[in-house]
């Protein structure tokens, strides 16, 4: 049927322009009645509905402010991620704990780690290597042969723990 | 007073307008019209820090500058000027547009349909009607700025076209289109949900 009204006419009859003609065809179209009538209603239960919470107290507050539909999922996505990285984190250091206070058997390479002594830089420590390799030179540059060479151990090796037989 | 110490652009004011004794008592200007101005900024921002926000300046805005109001409107239409611009200059900003993609809502869908008016209506109808006050809350939410700000001084304030006209500075024509399309848009969901 073709005959209803327009959205035109029926928005401007909402929008209180009358027209004879629109008048006439409400009077005798209940279909188009009906609907302007429920949509005028549906628009005053709007107002009235939003008047009055306007008006009442509890609408200033930020109380009353609910979150965001998309940002519930956010915040719970967030805090799941911070409680996964936390959890992660207990539990390596757990199993790190366990590990060593059982059956964890040290590997030389945890060994030397454990013994290393750190590397000094300073001016004492390379002077003492210089006097060290200066030693070695003057040794190894002497023109008296070896096996007449009285067994000894040179101080500068034992500042350092080796031996040497020369 | 004299129109000598009246700013350029502006008109002269005629002794004794009633407005300007009610803009100079703003504690009446605020119990009268706060409702009109935080419900319009609420819908408008859809936060209500927000709309509270910029309900306080829009009468700070209105107290300040009521020297410069010149009878040609009525208060209201003036408050509403001011509300409209301050949210057209929210809107504006990057902090705005981050919380609008987020979908945030302003309005309880509880709270608003348990504010229906429901004096001698039965439970079914009430059932109905918040039905319908939530579809109608949920589409204008989804309205263009320019078509939700002239849908809710047409239907929520009782503005006419002329004052939207007035208060927005939108020609009388295309506030009509504005309304014409959020009118469509209510009738649509009405349409889909029988």
């Amino acid at each position: 049927m073709n005959d209803h009204l327009t959205h035109q006419e029926f928005t401007d009859h909402l929008l209180g322009t009358r027209s004879a003609t629109v008048e006439a065809h409400l009077a005798d179209c209940s279909a188009c009645s009906k609907e302007l009538y429920q949509f005028k209603e549906s628009m005053e239960s709007f107002r009235g509905a939003v008047h009055n919470w306007s008006e009442a107290p509890h609408s200033t507050r930020s109380a009353a402010l609910p979150l965001p539909r998309s940002f519930d999922w956010l915040l719970v996505g967030a805090m799941a991620m911070v409680l996964l990285t936390f959890g992660l984190v207990f539990w390596g250091d757990q199993s790190d704990t366990n590990g060593t206070s059982s059956n964890h058997q040290p590997t030389p390479q945890d060994v030397i780690a454990k013994n290393d002594v750190p590397t000094n830089n300073s001016v004492a420590q390379i002077q003492q290597d210089n006097e060290l390799l200066t030693n070695i030179n003057q040794e190894l540059s002497e023109e008296l042969p070896a096996p007449m060479q009285p067994l000894q151990v040179s101080d500068s090796t034992q500042a350092t723990g080796k031996s040497s037989i020369e | 007073m004299t129109t000598t110490s009246i700013p350029v652009g502006l008109t002269a004011l005629a002794p004794g307008v009633p407005h300007i004794s009610e803009l100079d008592n703003i504690e009446a200007l605020v119990r009268l019209y706060r409702p009109k101005v935080f419900r319009f900024a609420a819908f408008s921002v859809r936060d209500l820090d927000v709309a509270e926000s910029i309900t306080q300046d829009c009468f700070l805005k209105a107290h300040n500058t009521r020297h410069q109001f010149r009878g040609d409107c009525s208060v209201n239409t003036w408050l509403m000027r001011i509300a409209f611009n301050l949210v057209r200059d929210y809107t504006k900003t990057q902090k705005f547009r981050f919380w609008k993609s987020t979908q945030s809502t302003a309005v309880d869908v509880n709270e608003l349909s348990h504010s229906l008016p429901s004096a001698g209506s039965s439970p079914e109808a009430q059932f109905l009607a918040r039905e319908r006050v939530e579809m109608i809350r949920s589409t204008v939410e989804k309205l263009s700025d320019k078509q939700r700000s002239v849908f809710l001084m047409k239907f929520v304030e009782d503005l006419d076209i002329s004052e939207i006209a007035e208060v927005t500075g939108m020609p009388a024509q295309t506030v009509k289109t504005h309304l014409y399309r959020a009118v469509a848009a209510i009738r649509d969901k009405f349409g889909a949900s029988l």
